[in-house]
């Protein structure tokens, strides 16, 4: 028992001080590959293009001039407030930020990628590397995948290496790095799908949990705000912009969210004028310009974007 | 309380001082201390579950005595009988009931074409029911045909039942190899505890590494097999058939691991299964614990294979098979499966060469011949096509799965291959040391290299941790 138990210390021992210069070495990584240098935009970008899944299939950069779309689907306000504050630090030369602003996002139903156990695990790999010590506190769930995950981020050990191997790999071997290695960072999704099958599947799993209603959610407004003050004290102009969305789907949405979003969207016109709301909820969409009920397809996200790109002209 | 979780690393610990240091002395003391430990580990799931494995416990202690005693040959059927009523009652109940209910009221309204105001349950499946349930019968069976002297202690039976490690996911340990072992006196050994921590280390390396990463693809691909073509659909059926085998023998390897440290040898669960030359040689290898209780529980006394006709023989196939596939689960998937699996036996056994590969593959050798190449891969595409019954969640969505694969786009490189560099690590530890326990077995003795390796394997296991699922066959 004596030299089992000497011998099992002494591993134990070994072992963490290889993790502790693990640790060390992936800390000096993480810093050099996170470097504003390499989180640099398109040449000649000056507005940029956010949100979730609405953004990233409705916003084509290709139209909109100047801009590029770094939107990425399911991304909660919580992310999308740290992504847009590493970048505006690393890109001072933009001047307008497009997000996807619709009811969805401030209903509770967004939260399910920070708090479900089969997802937050993916979210938080995916954005871990940009958040401060609140806005881990804000996506703590009981679950032994929190638990793991914010371990790892307080003790510098790297995630999940299939989502940072290509930046650890790079920053190694001085190879340059792109913005779009990054695994927070997506880009404009031309779709081809058009599917229209289930418009109350996806009302419940953004409004409804097991036919409940779900309620605001405090933590996506709270980022929504912080958003906007970020971009306030930047001096950068904010168009939140509620993509089309189908008739179907529209009708559909709970009485109580529509009136959340309306009262949301009047508290921001009231004490943020400077923020612009664009509704294009309701604007005439074919059918055929539809991925389903909620996103629109590449010929959709043609139409829209050149209404913004006119729109942004003007401004 | 799940093996990869915090609480399990400081439940160990206490256990493990509170045995060796100061219960050390006592067998009594040491027995107690496991059982109280057991019910823990288990009831910190649900406390409600103890009822469950206390109730089959006791019917089980009392009619192993009672059937000590009686003479009467009718009598010690009653007994028996008894014993099967009350523990497959339970697992009637809590598993098939709602499944069986719902597909009579489903066969009901296609025939007569009236609802059926048939009530469902809203129980919980208890964890484990189905491995425990079939320890417990061992025991009862066994003193029955007298294989087996019951014992007289109450708290080594029920330790036995309940025996942590291997509770909830097996393997499933007949009471004449580990009953016995609660009865004698444990001694620490070194080399035992040592290899178990190896073996310990080997699974958590296939769950946490593999199965859990390699599974949050699978899930992509079942949940919308449309949304892919078909090379990426063979590359989730690939994963699939890597996520079920390292999870579970994952889960084994660790149960074995842990308690070989507390001085309990248990059998082996798998014996590199997708090694196997032939379909017989799979079910040699996988889940060895379940195959041989059926083999020994239900196929023997059904008169096995030697029985007159070629019908007897393939009704006692399918029977084995299909009660084997609803044993995993109350859906028609798992009887699908089980079928589909006793039609690729079948023809082995009906032309008596379901025996050929006894042997390991390569044995001697470096490497393998081509015909056992051959016949490994083989074997393997079948299992694999038969997983996708497995995991999907109705037999028509593997179906539509299996016809998804078969378009023009199988011939493109998929994306997602990200588990394919762990697959092949694995399988390259796990060919080395194929006529070994476990992978780590066969180590080098340099212990320089070995606990290099060890340690790659740690930070391995940490740095792909965080997509902790639960082990698949918890459910079952």
């Amino acid at each position: 028992m004596k030299l089992f138990l000497k011998r099992t210390l002494l591993f134990v021992l070994i072992t963490m001080f290889v993790l502790f210069l693990s640790s060390l070495l992936y800390s000096h990584l993480k810093t050099k590959y996170l470097a504003n240098k390499n989180l640099h935009l398109k040449p000649g970008t000056h507005i940029l293009l956010l949100g979730d899944s609405h953004a990233e299939t409705a916003f084509n950069d290709s139209i909109i001039l100047h801009s590029q779309n770094i939107a990425f689907h399911a991304e909660h306000y919580l992310f999308t407030y740290f992504k847009l504050k590493k970048l505006l630090e690393a890109n001072p030369t933009i001047d307008k930020v497009v997000l996807s602003f619709g009811p969805h996002n401030i209903s509770q139903g967004a939260d399910i990628t920070i708090f479900s156990e089969s997802r937050n695990s993916r979210s938080f790999a995916r954005y871990f590397m940009l958040l401060d010590s609140e806005g881990v506190d804000d996506t703590y769930s009981p679950s032994q995948n929190w638990r793991t995950n914010y371990l790892k981020w307080k003790l510098g050990i790297p995630f999940q290496l299939k989502l940072e191997a290509k930046l650890i790999y790079k920053t190694i071997f001085s190879k340059p790095v792109s913005i779009n290695d990054f695994p927070f960072n997506g880009e404009f999704y031309a779709s081809s799908k058009h599917s229209f099958k289930k418009v109350n599947a996806t009302i419940q799993a953004h409004y409804y949990k097991n036919n409940i209603l779900l309620k605001e959610s405090d933590l996506a407004i709270k980022y929504l705000y912080k958003i906007i003050n970020l971009t306030k004290a930047k001096g950068v102009k904010l168009y939140l912009v509620n993509t089309p969305l189908h008739e179907l789907y529209t009708n559909n949405i709970p009485d109580y969210f529509r009136k959340a979003y309306k009262k949301e969207t009047n508290r921001i016109k009231n004490n943020y004028p400077e923020v612009i709301y664009l509704d294009f909820s309701e604007l005439k969409i074919d059918d055929s310009k539809f991925g389903d009920y909620h996103h629109l397809n590449k010929m959709g996200a043609i139409k829209l974007s050149q209404r913004l790109k006119k729109y942004l002209r003007n401004e | 309380m799940k093996f990869t979780s915090f609480e399990f690393i400081i439940f160990f610990l206490s256990v493990f001082f509170l045995y060796w240091f100061v219960f050390k002395k006592s067998l009594r003391k040491q027995n107690l201390l496991l059982l109280a430990a057991s019910y823990f580990f288990y009831g910190y799931w649900d406390y409600r579950f103890l009822s469950l494995i206390f109730i089959s416990s006791f019917i089980d202690f009392f009619i192993g005595k009672r059937l000590a005693i009686e003479k009467s040959k009718s009598n010690r059927k009653i007994l028996l009988a008894l014993s099967l009523i009350a523990n497959l009652g339970m697992l009637g109940v809590f598993k098939y009931y709602n499944f069986f209910s719902a597909s009579f009221a489903e066969m009901w309204h296609s025939i007569f074409g009236k609802e059926l105001g048939f009530v469902t349950l809203k129980i919980v499946l208890p964890v484990g029911i189905s491995f425990y349930t079939f320890q417990t019968l061992s025991y009862t069976i066994d003193v029955y045909r007298k294989k087996l002297d019951p014992t007289k202690n109450f708290v080594s039976f029920f330790a036995y039942v309940s025996f942590f490690p291997q509770l909830v996911a097996g393997p499933i340990e007949r009471a004449i190899n580990l009953l016995p072992q609660f009865e004698r006196p444990r001694e620490f050994s070194y080399h035992k505890s040592v290899d178990g921590l190896r073996q310990i280390l080997w699974g958590f390396f296939k769950k946490v590494v593999i199965a859990d990463n390699v599974g949050t693809y699978v899930d992509q691909f079942f949940n919308k097999p449309d949304s892919f073509t078909g090379s990426e659909l063979v590359l989730g059926a690939v994963y699939f058939a890597f996520q079920i085998y390292c999870d579970f023998s994952g889960y084994s390897d660790i149960a074995i691991g842990t308690a070989r440290i507390f001085g309990f040898d248990l059998m082996k669960n798998f014996n590199f299964p997708y090694f196997s030359r032939d379909i017989g040689e799979f079910w040699r290898r996988w889940h060895i614990s379940l195959s041989t209780w059926f083999r020994d529980y239900l196929y023997i006394p059904l008169g096995g294979s030697k029985v007159k006709t070629k019908m007897r023989l393939f009704f006692n196939v399918m029977a084995i098979f299909v009660v084997s596939g609803l044993w995993h689960g109350a859906n028609w998937t798992f009887i699908v499966w089980g079928f589909l699996n006793a039609v690729l036996f079948l023809p082995s056994i009906l032309m008596g060469k379901n025996r050929r590969n006894l042997n390991t593959i390569g044995e001697g050798k470096r490497y393998p011949a081509i015909n056992e190449v051959a016949g490994m891969v083989s074997t393997f595409i079948l299992t694999t096509i038969l997983w996708i019954f497995f995991r999907a969640n109705t037999v028509s969505a593997a179906w539509h799965y299996l016809i998804n694969i078969f378009d023009s786009s199988l011939f493109t490189i998929p994306s997602k291959l990200g588990g394919i560099p762990m697959i092949v690590l694995l399988l390259f530890m796990e060919w080395r040391a194929r006529t070994h326990n476990h992978a780590l077995e066969t180590v080098n003795s340099n212990r320089i290299i070995r606990w290099s390796g060890y340690i790659s394997l740690i930070l391995l296991i940490i740095v792909f941790s965080g997509e902790d699922k639960v082990f698949i066959y918890f459910q079952f």
